[in-house]
């Protein structure tokens, strides 16, 4: 065996994957060999090395703690929704829905002059109490790209809800969508079907 | 234990959230320490533990096979990770004070127990082997952790990136021929011994 085969098959031979055939053939060539023998030690050595890290418990609080805030984002408020309301996927695609609609009028340039106007039709009518900076809203819906992603806070809602409102296309998917989310906003569960 | 979660998994997968409670019970902890190697700090993993259950919450209806859970857990886990990784890029993970951390009583997620001495040791081995992963790109350095710490095999990785098993390969060998350069010294110590 050549040494550009023995070190071809070092991984698997360290990893226990060859032939009962093949890792002998290694073992011997390593036998002979200092040069791909010292390679071979030295990934059963960063193998065993990497093995001894260890993780830190966060403590025996954390536990209990994390799965309550799970469940608070995914089966208690389905439950709380019931029983005429909607499971959290219904709610969950619902808001994609709307998040996807955004995102398409976030396809054209009018996005700027949106963010822009929303930025500050929100400063003067003072009725969020962060002062919102029109990049930020911005970059907040590429983040939407994402299909995953959730919009969380109360106040990032009313805010595309607003701009969907003001800007967006007629259409259930528009202005519609923007005006229900803001009444649901204002009394949670009143547009849920 | 692990007969129970095929049976949790449906239960889960047809709506039953007391399944659902469990199967965090369950998993959280070898999330977190998946987690915690591969964003290197508490709050990210903390992040990443809380984001993947929302996640296979919602995705639930596309689990085809019970027994498919834990990889497909683990696959997003690992995908919402490297987001966040490239995500952290530039600003690099902070290595945390882990005397700071609630809970001294730690291990409990390691692979072995060490003793108090070892414990301070580990310390320093710990932040080593995490800067040193912190060079790899994120594949090459999720593929390492998986498949070196946590165990996984190459057919495993594969199905958690969807990527052929001669990718995963010759990530690992890459991970590894970088890791050998840059930890030589402690390899070197090792072999002394
Ligand atoms: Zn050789």
């Amino acid at each position: 065996m050549t040494c550009q085969t023995a070190l071809s098959l070092l991984d698997d031979f360290v990893d226990g994957e060859l032939s009962q055939a093949l890792a002998e053939e290694v073992s011997v060539h390593l036998e002979g060999c200092p040069r791909c023998r010292l390679e071979a030690d030295e990934t059963k050595s960063l193998k065993e090395l990497l093995r001894q890290s260890e993780v830190r418990d966060p403590g025996r609080d954390y536990w209990p703690e994390t799965s309550q805030l799970i469940l608070a984002r995914t089966v208690q408020s389905a439950s709380a929704q019931e029983p005429h309301h909607t499971t959290a996927d219904q709610l969950a695609d619902q808001r994609n829905a709307f998040v996807r609609a955004l995102l398409s009028l976030a396809a054209s340039l009018v996005i700027l002059v949106s963010a822009v106007v929303v930025g500050q039709s929100q400063k003067s009518t003072a009725t969020l109490s962060s002062p919102d900076n029109p990049v930020l809203l911005t970059s907040s819906l590429a983040q939407r790209l994402d299909p995953d992603f959730q919009i969380v806070t109360h106040e990032e809602r009313t805010r595309l809800a607003k701009g969907m409102l003001l800007m967006g296309p007629p259409g259930p998917f528009g202005r519609i969508a923007g005006l229900m989310e803001l009444i649901n906003l204002a009394s949670p569960g009143f547009t849920e079907p | 234990m692990n007969k129970e979660v095929p049976e949790l998994v449906k239960r889960f997968v047809e709506g039953d959230q007391k399944a659902f409670a469990d199967l965090v019970t369950r998993f959280q902890k070898k999330l977190y320490a998946l987690a915690y190697r591969i964003l290197g700090n508490h709050l990210d993993a903390d992040e990443v533990v809380q984001e993947t259950f929302v996640r296979v919450y919602r995705k639930r209806k596309e689990l085809k096979d019970v027994n498919y859970f834990s990889t497909f857990l683990v696959r997003i886990a690992t995908n919402y990770a490297i987001d966040l990784l490239r995500k952290r890029k530039g600003h690099s993970s902070i290595l945390e004070d882990t005397t700071s951390l609630p809970g001294n009583v730690q291990l409990s997620l390691s692979h072995r127990v060490a003793t108090p001495s070892e414990m301070f040791e580990n310390k320093w081995l710990m932040e080593e082997i995490t800067k040193a992963l912190e060079k790899l790109p994120p594949r090459q350095k999720l593929t390492a952790i998986l498949h070196d710490i946590e165990g996984y095999s190459k057919a495993e990785i594969a199905d958690f990136f969807e990527c052929p098993q001669a990718t995963v390969r010759s990530n690992l060998h890459i991970a590894r021929t970088k890791l050998k350069k840059i930890l030589k010294k402690r390899l070197s110590s090792k072999e002394q011994k």
